[in-house]
């Protein structure tokens, strides 16, 4: 009994962490690449405005 | 006023239930879109003549693409 | 007269037990439901021959190292081959964008999770050792591959049971699944309309299977056989340079290992594994599962709309139920009654698809925590 509750537990919290470390790595990700694409927008723009 | 009716989802256009210049209720079925091997009925969001349809039977559509003008 | 008696003795009728006709009976009704009922006819229909040739006397398909139907389950399914190399083509299959456009859907995947733990303390409850109640509890999961994978090692004799209740309760998912769900939300709940997901790029796209193979492995080591194939299954798909590769994890390769995976699951199931009174708990607690799934994923989202603004439609949460694509289109199909002018299908396929990592990592800490 106490065996099934101690896997019950880590189960169940086992789960949640992951779900919520992955969710973390999706939101890191979004945020470089949204970063990596504004800089490199920026840089297009930049870029242009060399031209003209 | 027109309204645009944009594709509330991605999939295959398999029927279209309107003409253009056809008369619709809000709430008539303007055409069927099928995704994930399911028929999603797109229904109309006011009432008015369907002054243009963008798609056609068979026609991929992804999320957001025009599919109707209503005046 | 002897000599014909003898003769007798060497053909398989001689040793038919009522046991083995029962056995047909369920091998034929299987069949009869994928093909008259479209029941998971890719899976079912090869079970139920299985089942039959299981239960065959004399033909010795099963027997170790000589038959061949024992090769098959031998070196596919116990050596941990079929279930990843099914994982390949579904990653292949799947689109994580609707999950990527709104992360925080993951959690309603892992509230359906709830579901598979609360079996598997009911299950050792009735008295089933705790390997065997893992194994049943993770019917709830609703993920036949996985299923499959846990019981081959956990516990080989409740493989095919397990495997038959997911595969018919995922089949049984529009039946299943939408009372629970009315009963726990009211219209106006249902009618909730999702804020717009954003854009998400290809880089993104292509980002995720590589971050989360990362993040899952390193954390759940036991879930590595399926959650590596089913990542390099995505980034064939995402990466968008290897079409061919991506091509043929999704149709032919799947479709083959399907073959394999079919019939030997079915040949696990002899009369004297298979008719016992366990099995019906087995069903039963599946059964339960499936429900209690449902029932915490809805509550879950429910729950996450106490504490944020922009409300989710708890209907999102039977989405959690990682039968990929049913519970979604059960999703879409029960919001459209309440308003015909909402479209839950790409919101629900977030969760959904987060409920399959979700039932993967269960598996791989039931692995950790009751061994191999």
């Amino acid at each position: 009994m106490g065996d099934a509750v101690r896997v019950f537990l880590i189960g169940l919290l086992g789960v949640f962490t992951g779900m919520t470390f992955l969710y973390f790595s999706i939101k890191i990700t979004q945020t470089a690449v949204t970063a990596v694409e504004s800089k490199r927008k920026a840089r297009e723009v930049a870029g242009q405005g060399e031209d003209k | 006023m027109s309204e645009d009716v944009l594709a509330p989802l991605s999939g295959k256009i398999v029927s279209l239930s309107v003409e253009p210049g056809a008369a619709v209720e809000e709430d008539d079925e303007i055409l069927v879109i099928e995704a994930m091997k399911m028929e999603t009925p797109i229904f109309a969001p006011c009432s008015g003549i369907v002054s243009k349809i963008a798609v056609k039977e068979g026609d991929a559509v992804e999320e957001d693409d025009l599919l109707a003008v209503i005046e | 007269m002897s000599t014909l008696y003898s003769l007798f003795q060497t053909t398989g009728l001689f040793y038919v037990t009522p046991g083995i006709v029962v056995m047909w009976i369920i091998g034929l009704t299987l069949i009869y439901l994928a093909i008259a009922k479209s029941y998971e006819p890719l899976l079912l229909l090869p079970i139920g021959f299985g089942i039959i040739l299981a239960n065959l006397p004399l033909a010795g398909l099963m027997i170790p190292h000589e038959g061949l139907i024992w090769k098959f389950y031998e070196y596919g399914i116990h050596w941990e081959i079929i279930p990843p190399v099914i994982f390949l083509g579904l990653g292949a299959l799947t689109d994580f964008g609707p999950l990527i456009a709104n992360p925080r859907l993951i959690f309603l995947g892992a509230g359906a999770q709830a579901g598979v733990y609360i079996t598997f303390f009911a299950a050792q409850a009735f008295g089933f050792d705790l390997k065997e109640a893992a194994t049943i509890g993770i019917i709830g999961g609703a993920d036949g591959p996985t299923t499959i994978f846990l019981a081959s090692k956990l516990a080989p004799s409740l493989l095919g049971v397990c495997a038959v209740a997911a595969y018919s309760y995922m089949a049984l998912v529009p039946i299943i699944q939408p009372p629970v769900m009315k009963l726990l939300t009211t219209a106006d709940e249902r009618r909730i309309r999702m804020a717009k997901g954003r854009k998400v790029g290809k880089l993104e796209k292509m980002l995720f299977p590589i971050v989360s193979t990362f993040v899952i492995i390193l954390l759940v080591p036991a879930s590595a056989p399926l959650i590596a194939m089913f990542m390099l299954g995505n980034l064939f798909r995402e990466s968008g340079v290897v079409g061919r590769l991506h091509d043929t994890a999704q149709n032919e390769l799947m479709n083959i290992v399907t073959i394999f995976l079919g019939i030997s699951v079915g040949a696990t199931m002899n009369a004297e594994n298979f008719l016992r009174p366990q099995v019906i708990f087995v069903f039963c607690l599946g059964l339960f599962a499936f429900v209690i799934s449902t029932m915490t994923g809805v509550l879950l989202a429910k729950l996450m709309n106490l504490f944020s603004k922009n409300k989710i439609n708890p209907l999102l949460g039977a989405a959690g139920v990682s039968a990929v694509p049913m519970a979604a289109r059960v999703v879409h199909k029960v919001g459209m009654e309440a308003d015909k002018k909402n479209y839950l299908l790409m919101y629900a396929m977030g969760p959904n698809v987060a409920g399959v990592i979700g039932t993967v990592i269960a598996a791989g800490i039931f692995l950790t925590l009751l061994g191999g």
